[in-house]
C-alpha cells in the first residue's frame, strides 16, 4: 500500500461509499461516542485550551528547530546503542529495512500499527523478499486477513467493517468456528497472533513521539501489541516521520496527555511504552539490535511554506471524528491512507495534486476540525490555501467551477448578455420550483448544489427591475 | 557500544535553510498547563483518587500492609490452583522474598530465553511498581537488568504490588523521575512501561473488548504503610 489507496474519481468513490449504509452508521456512531468521551476527558483535565496552546507551542518550536532536534535525537539513540538511518525517500527507507532484514536472514516479521510504514509501502517490499509480515493491531490484522482492505480511520482502521463480515473472513481464512461476538473474534486473534509474536525474528513499529534529549521512542497502544513487538523479537526496526519528535520528557507529558484524550477520550492509554535503546547485555527480553529509520518522503518540502503547520500533526484523528463530510462519505472516499481533514491537507502535499486535487474541496469549511485539533493546526484555513493554490496553478480547479467562472466572466463582461442572462435566470428558476419553496432537483451545474442541499427561492423580480420601477414611481409621486 | 548514524548530514542539509539553525533559545514563554488533579488532591487522599481511577480502567485494588502482603498474594494465587506463577521483583522484604521463592518461578537472567518461554506458560505475573499515577490509575514499571518486560505482558493475570508512597499525582511527576533515571549514564531502564489496566481494544464495531494481546486481568495490591 502507498498513500493512494483507491483508483477512480473522487465523486465516483463518494457515490459508491454513500451506498454503504453500515459504514455510514458506524462512522456516525463512532463520531458521537468518541466526541462525548473526548469532551468528558478534557473537562476532567481542566483548562483544555491551555493544554492545546502548550501543545501548539511545543510542536511549533520543535519543527522550527528541526535540524537541531533531529541531530540531538540521533546522537542520543546512537549513544544508547541504537542505529539511526535518515531516509530521504520511501524507496530509501524500504531498501534500508530490507537490507537489515536480509542481513539477519529473517523471514518472520511482526508489526505494530504505523501509518508511515503504510505510506512507504513497506509490507509489499518485505513480502517481495519472501518475508511473512503480520500486522498485529486488531483492526489492521482484520484488514490484512481480508485481502489487504485499506484502513478507513487513522485510529480505528477497521471502523467500516461489520462483525458478521469479520466472522466470515475469519471462517474462510483462519479456520474460525465461533460467532460474530467481538470478544470471541478478539480471543481468536489473540491465539493466532500469540504464536506469531513468540516466533518472530524482527519487530517493526511506528513511533508516536521520539524524545530528542533522551533518545527515547514512545509508543502508545491499548492492545499491548507494540509491547509484544518490542519485547520478543531480537531485532527491532522503528519507522518514524521526520517530524514525530519532541525536545524533552517534560514536553512528552503534555503531548501524551493531549494525544490520548483527543484520540479516544482516555486520560492515558493502556500502554505508554518508552524505549531507550536496545536491551542491556544482562537483560533477557527486548531487542539486541535497534534500528530507527527517520523518513522524509516529501515532508521537508512543506517546511518554510504556508502549509508548515500540518507538520505539527500528532495523528490523533480528532478532526475525522468531528468532520461532517467524513461522517457522510467515510474514510475510503478520500482515496488516501490519511483520510478526513488532516488527510485532505496532507495527502496533496505528500503525493501531489494530480491524484488528490478534489480532497481540499471535501470540506464545508465549518472549522470544526480546527476547533478540535489538540495542537491547533488551522486545518480549514489550510484547505482554503490548497484551493487557492489549485486555482493559481491553473487548470486544476474542478471542471464545474471552471465552467461556471468562465461563463460568468463571459456573461458579465457584456452588458447585453448580462441583462438578458439575469432576466432568464429569474424566469427559469421559477420554472424549477414546481410549487415548492425551494429547488431540490436542479439541472446541469445546479445539480451539484441541489444534490446535497436545497436551492433558495428566487425573488419574483430582479433588483434592477424593482429599482427602475421604484425610480419611475418616485418621479410620478414628485410630479 | 555506539550505534551507527547514516546519511544525516546530507538529509539535514537539504532543508537547513528553511528552519532555524544553531541551538534554540531557552523557551521562556512556554505555556505550563495545570491539571485539575491538583485541586482535587487538596481535599482527597492520593490513594483514594488512585483507587477510584483504577476502577474505571477495570483494575481491582486490594489494600493491605507489609505484614499481610504475602497473605493477600497467597489468596490471589489460590484462585488459579496449580498454574504457574512468575515474578520479577527485587526486594529487601524477607517475608515477601521467602514467599516468592516458595510460590513463584523467578525471572532469572542467566537462563536466557527460557524465561520468555516460562512467562508464556505462566498464568500470573507479579511485578513491583516504581511509580503510580493517581490521575489515571496507572502503574509505571522500569525494566532493566533482572526486571523482565515479559512478566507484565505474557501471563493472563498481572498482579502489581504498589507501595503507597510511590503514588504521584500524574504523568508530569513521573516524567521528571524517569528523566532523572535516564540521565544516569551507567545504568538506566531500557524500557519504561506506563500500564493502565488490562489490554483492550474497540476495533470491532467499537465494542470494548478487555484482554487482547497483553493480560486479560489486572490486580493492584496497595501496600499502605510502604
Amino acid at each position: 500500500m502507498s498513500i493512494k489507496i483507491k483508483e477512480g474519481k473522487f465523486k465516483e468513490r463518494v457515490t459508491d461509499e454513500m451506498k454503504n449504509d453500515f459504514m455510514r452508521k458506524a462512522v456516525s456512531g463512532a463520531q458521537d461516542s468518541l466526541g462525548n468521551r473526548r469532551l468528558l476527558s478534557t473537562d476532567k483535565l481542566g483548562d483544555w485550551e491551555s493544554w492545546r496552546t502548550a501543545g501548539n507551542e511545543i510542536r511549533k518550536h520543535t519543527i522550527d528547530n528541526l535540524t537541531h532536534y533531529l541531530t540531538m535525537l540521533s546522537e542520543q539513540i546512537s549513544a544508547k546503542g541504537g542505529h539511526v538511518y535518515f531516509a530521504e525517500t520511501d524507496e530509501d527507507a524500504r531498501n534500508y529495512i530490507k537490507d537489515v532484514v536480509k542481513k539477519k536472514n529473517a523471514k518472520k516479521i511482526v508489526k505494530s500499527k504505523s501509518m508511515v510504514t503504510e505510506e512507504i509501502g513497506l509490507n509489499a517490499a518485505l513480502e517481495e523478499i519472501d518475508c511473512e509480515v503480520i500486522e498485529t493491531d486488531l483492526g489492521e490484522y482484520i484488514l490484512q486477513v481480508d485481502d489487504h482492505d485499506p484502513p478507513s480511520h487513522i485510529v480505528a482502521p477497521a471502523l467500516h467493517k461489520k462483525k458478521e463480515q469479520i466472522r466470515d473472513v475469519f471462517i474462510e481464512k483462519l479456520g474460525y468456528d465461533k460467532t460474530e461476538d467481538p470478544g470471541e473474534l478478539a480471543k481468536h486473534s489473540r491465539k493466532m497472533l500469540r504464536e506469531k509474536f513468540l516466533n518472530a525474528e524482527v519487530g517493526i513499529t511506528g513511533c508516536n513521539f521520539a524524545v530528542a534529549e533522551t533518545g527515547t521512542i514512545c509508543i502508545v497502544t491499548n492492545e499491548g501489541n507494540a509491547r509484544m513487538v518490542t519485547t520478543i523479537p531480537k531485532t527491532q526496526i522503528t519507522v518514524m516521520g521526520m517530524e514525530r519528535l519532541v525536545p524533552s520528557l517534560e514536553d512528552l507529558d503534555i503531548m501524551v496527555s493531549l494525544l490520548t484524550r483527543a484520540a479516544v477520550g482516555q486520560p492515558i492509554s493502556s500502554y505508554v511504552t518508552l524505549l531507550n535503546g536496545p536491551k542491556a547485555e544482562e537483560e533477557v527480553d527486548g531487542p539486541e539490535d535497534l534500528h530507527v529509520v527517520i523518513v522524509d518522503n516529501g515532508r521537508s518540502k512543506i517546511l518554510g511554506t504556508e502549509f508548515q503547520d500540518i507538520l505539527n500533526c500528532i495523528r490523533c484523528g480528532a478532526c475525522l471524528n468531528v468532520c461532517p463530510v467524513y461522517r457522510h462519505i467515510g474514510g475510503h472516499s478520500y482515496g488516501s491512507i490519511y483520510p478526513g481533514p488532516v488527510g485532505a491537507v496532507l495527502t496533496p502535499l505528500l503525493d501531489g495534486y494530480d491524484d488528490h486535487k478534489d480532497l481540499p474541496y471535501a470540506s464545508t469549511l465549518c472549522g470544526a476540525c480546527t476547533d478540535v485539533c489538540p495542537v491547533k493546526i488551522p486545518l480549514h484555513d489550510l484547505l482554503l490555501k490548497h484551493r487557492q493554490e489549485i486555482v493559481e496553478q491553473g487548470g486544476r480547479a474542478p471542471m464545474s467551477e471552471k465552467l461556471l467562472m468562465k461563463a460568468f466572466g463571459f456573461g458579465a463582461s457584456s452588458g447585453g448578455l448580462y441583462e438578458s442572462g439575469t432576466k432568464i435566470a429569474t424566469v427559469s428558476l421559477k420554472m424549477l420550483l414546481r410549487n415548492k419553496e425551494t429547488i431540490s432537483n436542479g439541472p446541469g451545474m445546479m445539480k451539484e448544489w441541489t444534490n446535497s442541499k436545497e436551492f433558495p427561492t428566487p425573488k419574483t423580480s430582479r433588483f434592477r427591475d424593482w429599482m427602475s420601477k421604484h425610480e419611475s414611481e418616485k418621479k410620478h409621486d414628485e410630479r | 557500544m555506539k550505534g551507527n548514524i547514516q546519511n544525516r548530514e546530507h538529509f539535514l542539509s537539504r532543508f537547513a535553510d528553511r528552519v532555524q539553525g544553531g541551538v534554540p533559545a531557552k523557551r521562556m514563554n512556554q505555556t505550563k498547563p495545570l491539571s485539575s488533579i491538583y485541586s482535587r488532591l487538596e481535599n482527597e487522599s492520593i490513594e483514594d483518587v488512585f483507587i477510584e481511577n483504577a476502577k474505571t480502567i477495570h483494575a481491582e485494588t486490594i489494600r493491605t500492609n507489609t505484614e499481610n502482603l504475602t497473605d493477600v498474594l497467597e489468596t490471589i494465587c489460590q484462585h488459579v490452583a496449580k498454574d504457574q506463577i512468575l515474578s520479577s521483583i527485587q526486594t529487601d522484604n524477607e517475608q515477601l522474598e521467602n514467599w516468592l521463592s516458595q510460590r513463584t518461578v523467578k525471572w532469572t537472567p542467566p537462563e536466557g530465553d527460557q524465561n520468555i518461554k516460562s512467562a508464556a506458560q505462566s498464568r500470573i505475573g507479579i511485578t513491583y511498581c516504581d511509580i503510580a499515577l493517581a490521575e489515571s490509575g496507572t502503574v509505571v514499571l522500569m525494566n532493566e537488568n533482572n526486571i523482565g518486560r515479559s512478566v507484565s505482558l505474557l501471563p493472563e493475570i498481572h498482579v502489581v504490588i504498589i507501595p503507597q508512597s510511590k503514588i504521584v499525582p500524574r504523568l508530569k511527576e513521573a516524567m521528571t523521575l524517569v528523566d532523572g533515571r535516564l540521565n544516569r549514564v551507567d545504568s538506566f531502564p531500557t524500557c519504561v512501561n506506563f500500564i493502565t489496566g488490562p489490554s483492550n481494544s474497540a476495533d470491532i464495531e467499537f465494542v470494548l473488548v478487555v484482554g487482547v494481546h497483553g493480560p486479560l486481568e489486572t490486580i493492584y495490591v496497595l501496600v499502605e504503610n510502604e
